[in-house]
């Protein structure tokens, strides 16, 4: 499966850039800049899987995957409650 | 008064060339067809283009009144399916393992004639110990011990697998034990002796615990390494951990550079060609902006 495939198996949402991401409330986990599409694959496996672990124990609200050309990141939105006071 | 100035036996003076410019401009008199020829080979001309013209549409009416104009081609075929696993519960040692062990028997399949059968957890040892020491077909020989990690599925995301083979009945059969990472499984290691490191290898790359293994730590990994690196949440390419901050020494800005430009090379030559457009746009304007500053 590529990585955006994957996105949609697991329900996350896709973005193009870091910045985008941020906009849309999101908060930036780990990145992998594997060195080709398999292991892309892999990597945007590795993170989706960790970040469904976090929307499972509530943690996380929303998931989410940065996909661009060179590089794989992962991020979520908190779920209300775990968010800190500003 | 050149011809007084001409000696008898001299030779004969040459024209002077005149320039291709010249000739287009001025052609000799002999060169300009008369009226009537002029008309003779426009009229050539004229009914040339009037036979290709006339060919062009005997061509076209060809097409659109063909039966195949306008129809859709009909669609690529799409190749067949490959094999799909059957269900095998018919099969002679699945009834036979059924019989003897009832309910700790699960599903069975068959694919390209490769027998797959689901065994309880709590019994396996019980069933390689009987297929090991039957009499007809004993399957003495333990080929392989594996295991896949299935993260969809939540109660038991882990298949051990165990294939076995019979060298008196040249028969295999593979059995699938499912567990978690949290239960142990019984070790095998009685029934062969072989399991012993292919239980380790499984226990080191997928964390899973052998019950009664005599010798259960890490095969291939070192001790204190953490984690578990053919799981699908560990991705494929080697990422810095604690281990490798602990024990490796720290590279040098030097061999950083050298490891990034491995790295983009591979990923030059590996990478699909709408990523490599799409990194060569991203390295253009990383190249344009130091010179603009």
């Amino acid at each position: 499966m590529t990585p955006k495939e994957i996105a949609t198996h697991y329900d996350a949402k896709v973005f193009d850039s870091p910045e985008a991401a941020k906009v849309a409330g999101f908060v930036i986990t780990e990145t992998h800049e594997p060195r080709n599409v398999w292991n892309k694959a892999s990597a945007a496996n590795a993170i989706v899987l960790k970040l469904v672990n976090k929307r499972a124990s509530g943690e996380a609200d929303e998931i989410g995957l940065i996909i661009e050309a060179w590089r794989v990141t992962g991020c979520y939105k908190p779920h209300p409650s775990e968010e800190p006071a500003a | 008064m050149a011809e007084d100035t001409k000696q008898p036996g001299s030779p004969e003076p040459t024209q002077p060339e005149t320039s291709d410019s010249d000739k287009t401009a001025t052609p000799p008199p002999s060169a300009i067809p008369p009226a009537g020829e002029l008309a003779g080979a426009d009229a050539e001309k004229a009914a040339m283009v009037e036979q290709a013209k006339s060919r062009v549409a005997a061509v076209k009416e060809n097409l659109s009144t063909s039966p195949e104009a306008g129809t859709p081609k009909p669609p690529v075929k799409k190749k067949d399916e490959g094999p799909k696993p059957t269900d095998a519960s018919g099969h002679p040692l699945v009834k036979k393992l059924k019989t003897k062990f009832g309910d700790a028997i699960g599903n069975a399949t068959e694919f390209i004639g490769q027998l797959s059968v689901s065994v309880s957890r709590e019994r396996i040892v019980e069933v390689c110990d009987y297929l090991k020491s039957d009499q007809k077909q004993p399957f003495n020989y333990l080929s392989d011990l594996t295991c896949v990690h299935f993260p969809d599925r939540n109660a038991a995301p882990f298949d051990i697998v165990y294939n076995l083979y019979s060298i008196p009945a040249n028969e295999r059969v593979r059995l699938k034990v499912e567990t978690d990472e949290a239960t142990e499984v019984d070790s095998v290691t009685a029934v062969w002796p072989a399991a012993n490191w292919l239980e380790r290898e499984v226990y080191d790359l997928f964390g899973i615990h052998f019950r009664n293994h005599p010798d259960l730590r890490r095969l291939l990994l070192p001790p204190d390494w953490e984690g578990y690196p053919l799981r699908k949440d560990v991705a494929l390419e080697f990422v810095e951990n604690e281990w490798t901050k602990k024990h490796l020494p720290e590279m040098s800005d030097v061999q950083m550079e050298q490891l990034h430009q491995r790295r983009a090379y591979g990923l030059e030559i590996l990478s699909v060609p709408q990523e490599r457009l799409m990194r060569d746009i991203f390295r253009g304007g990383k190249e344009v902006m130091p010179k603009d500053k």
